[in-house]
């Protein structure tokens, strides 16, 4: 079998249920990542894989800790209920605790790709998950511009409208030589994470007849987000 | 512990209203409406008068936003600081700034406290502040860059890294030969943090104040307190009041804020009902 679903949303610890308040200021957003989550488990999957950038590589197993008390708002864990080593990098945590939000239960597990791979290694890894036994679900995570407003963590950088326009027609049309020709030096200067997740996804042979069905695309504070699910072995409507 | 800001000294357990007067066209709370000389002198007169025992003088805004150079700052703020100077004499100035030439220029036109906003980025602040013997505010800011906005800031133990960060720093600036009496540590609430990482460093101040060195809390007006009580940043007086009652109760020494008048009366109010203030009139059931 092969990579029958793939879905991208921020690892925006605002769309985690408990995090966001009480007024939940991104409830359009939430509900635009339930809706693509709910396609990629609607796939029935054997197992899912979360896959987000990171500054280190990293595997791990859903034995790992959230540890999303770091963001502050949530309890940190006792003493001995999770291992210091046994913890997930913050947005594969983010995307944990999005995929039990949207009533994921079955096998999971997590990759970290270190920003420094390049977007050929990102695609056999993408390749490499769509050569299985198992039907995969392929949860990727990352954001457009952080440069999308006044109001964004970065500034704003007048670039960033241009930037996530181009990000926004890739996805849409599910275009894997726009996705493998993501520039990193564009990605860091726009504060952007998306790059290797997309150029996973990029590796993923059925890709190329799979449009990107967009849950919400829109900035937040700044930040650009894109949620979409692609629809890979053509069995949902 | 006594303070000794420059030439303030202020007694053990006393609390202080350090009232904020901006230099910039473009703060985020009152938007440039000090930024003329004039206006800036008013704000001056008006904060003193309402009982205010620091003055801090900032010339760069906190959130991003144009560039402004080192020479940029000092004329902001350099003369300014000259001009409060000759009009009170006694008075304790601060100057806002992590740019250890703009503090030495500040120090030489009068100010008696280096408020280190962004938490050492230029460790040449605390050799200025030994130099002239002056105050410094060493703030946890989480090492982030000057001028920036947290983005999915965490921490694996958010008090036992403003603790060790701040504490650090107001170790080295005492290396350094600033006196131990004139440094305070600054919890940073909204640099480097969230709404809740804020919260969390407001309920647990007093593990600041254990530290022995004296704590300064800026709380006035900031976002986490529009986004807890849903609030624009021109209706945030009341959570900022309580912000300041929290952290006064739980030992804090110095108070940043806009409101001078407002704060003077909660800080007044909590060291009494400390039993640190013997309250004005006491007539009651007395006579």
């Amino acid at each position: 079998m092969s990579v029958v679903c793939a879905a991208l949303v921020p690892a925006a610890p605002v769309l985690v249920p408990g995090l966001s308040g009480r007024v939940q200021p991104a409830a359009e957003a939430q509900d635009g990542a339930r809706s693509v989550l709910r396609q990629l488990i609607d796939s029935s999957p054997d197992k899912v894989v979360v896959v987000a950038e990171g500054d280190h590589d990293g595997s791990f197993d859903q034995s790992a800790g959230l540890a999303l008390y770091r963001l502050g708002g949530l309890p940190r864990p006792q003493d001995g209920e999770t291992a210091a080593g046994d913890l997930l990098p913050l947005p594969l945590a983010i995307g944990a605790a999005l995929l039990d939000d949207a009533g994921w239960a079955g096998a999971t597990s997590y990759r970290l790709l270190s920003t420094a791979i390049s977007s050929s290694e990102a695609a056999a890894y993408g390749a490499q998950l769509d050569d299985g036994d198992s039907r995969v679900g392929l949860l990727l995570l990352g954001n457009g511009s952080a440069k999308s407003s006044a109001k964004a963590p970065g500034s704003f950088d007048p670039n960033s409208e241009q930037f996530n326009a181009a990000l926004l027609a890739m996805i849409e049309q599910g275009d894997r030589i726009a996705m493998s020709g993501l520039s990193a030096d564009a990605a860091r200067e726009q504060m952007s994470d998306v790059r290797l997740p997309l150029q996973v996804l990029a590796g993923v042979g059925s890709l190329g007849a799979a449009a990107g069905v967009i849950g919400y695309a829109n900035e937040f504070r700044g930040v650009y987000y894109v949620c979409a699910a692609f629809n890979l072995d053509g069995s949902l409507a | 512990m006594s303070l000794r800001l420059g030439r303030g000294s202020f007694g053990d357990g006393e609390m202080l209203v350090m009232a904020i007067v901006n230099r910039t066209p473009d703060s985020f709370f009152d938007k440039g409406a000090s930024w003329a000389d004039d206006a800036a002198m008013e704000r001056v007169h008006k904060v003193v008068a309402e009982g205010a025992d620091i003055i801090d003088i900032g010339g760069v805004k906190a959130g991003p936003g144009e560039y402004v150079s080192p020479e940029d700052e000092a004329q902001r703020v350099i003369p300014f600081i000259a001009a409060v100077r000759a009009a009170y004499p006694d008075v304790v100035i601060s100057v806002d700034t992590w740019r250890h030439e703009v503090g030495r220029a500040a120090c030489e036109a009068g100010a008696d406290v280096l408020n280190d906003a962004w938490g050492g980025v230029d460790p040449e602040l605390a050799d200025v502040a030994a130099e002239f013997s002056a105050g410094i505010i060493c703030t946890h800011a989480g090492g982030a860059t000057p001028r920036t906005r947290p983005h999915r800031v965490a921490y694996d133990d958010l008090m036992g890294d403003i603790i060790g960060r701040t504490t650090a720093l107001a170790e080295a600036a005492l290396s350094a030969g600033v006196p131990r009496e004139g440094i305070v540590i600054d919890p940073g609430h909204d640099f480097g943090k969230n709404t809740w990482h804020s919260l969390e460093a407001t309920r647990r101040t007093e593990e600041m104040v254990d530290t022995g060195w004296p704590v300064l809390v800026s709380t006035s007006n900031k976002d986490f307190i529009g986004e807890t009580l849903d609030l624009p940043v021109d209706q945030r007086l009341i959570g900022s009041l309580a912000a300041v009652a929290v952290t006064a109760f739980a030992g804090a020494r110095i108070f940043r804020v806009h409101a001078v008048e407002e704060t003077r009366q909660v800080v007044d109010m909590v060291a009494s009902i400390k039993g640190l203030r013997e309250p004005s009139s006491t007539a009651r059931g007395l006579a």
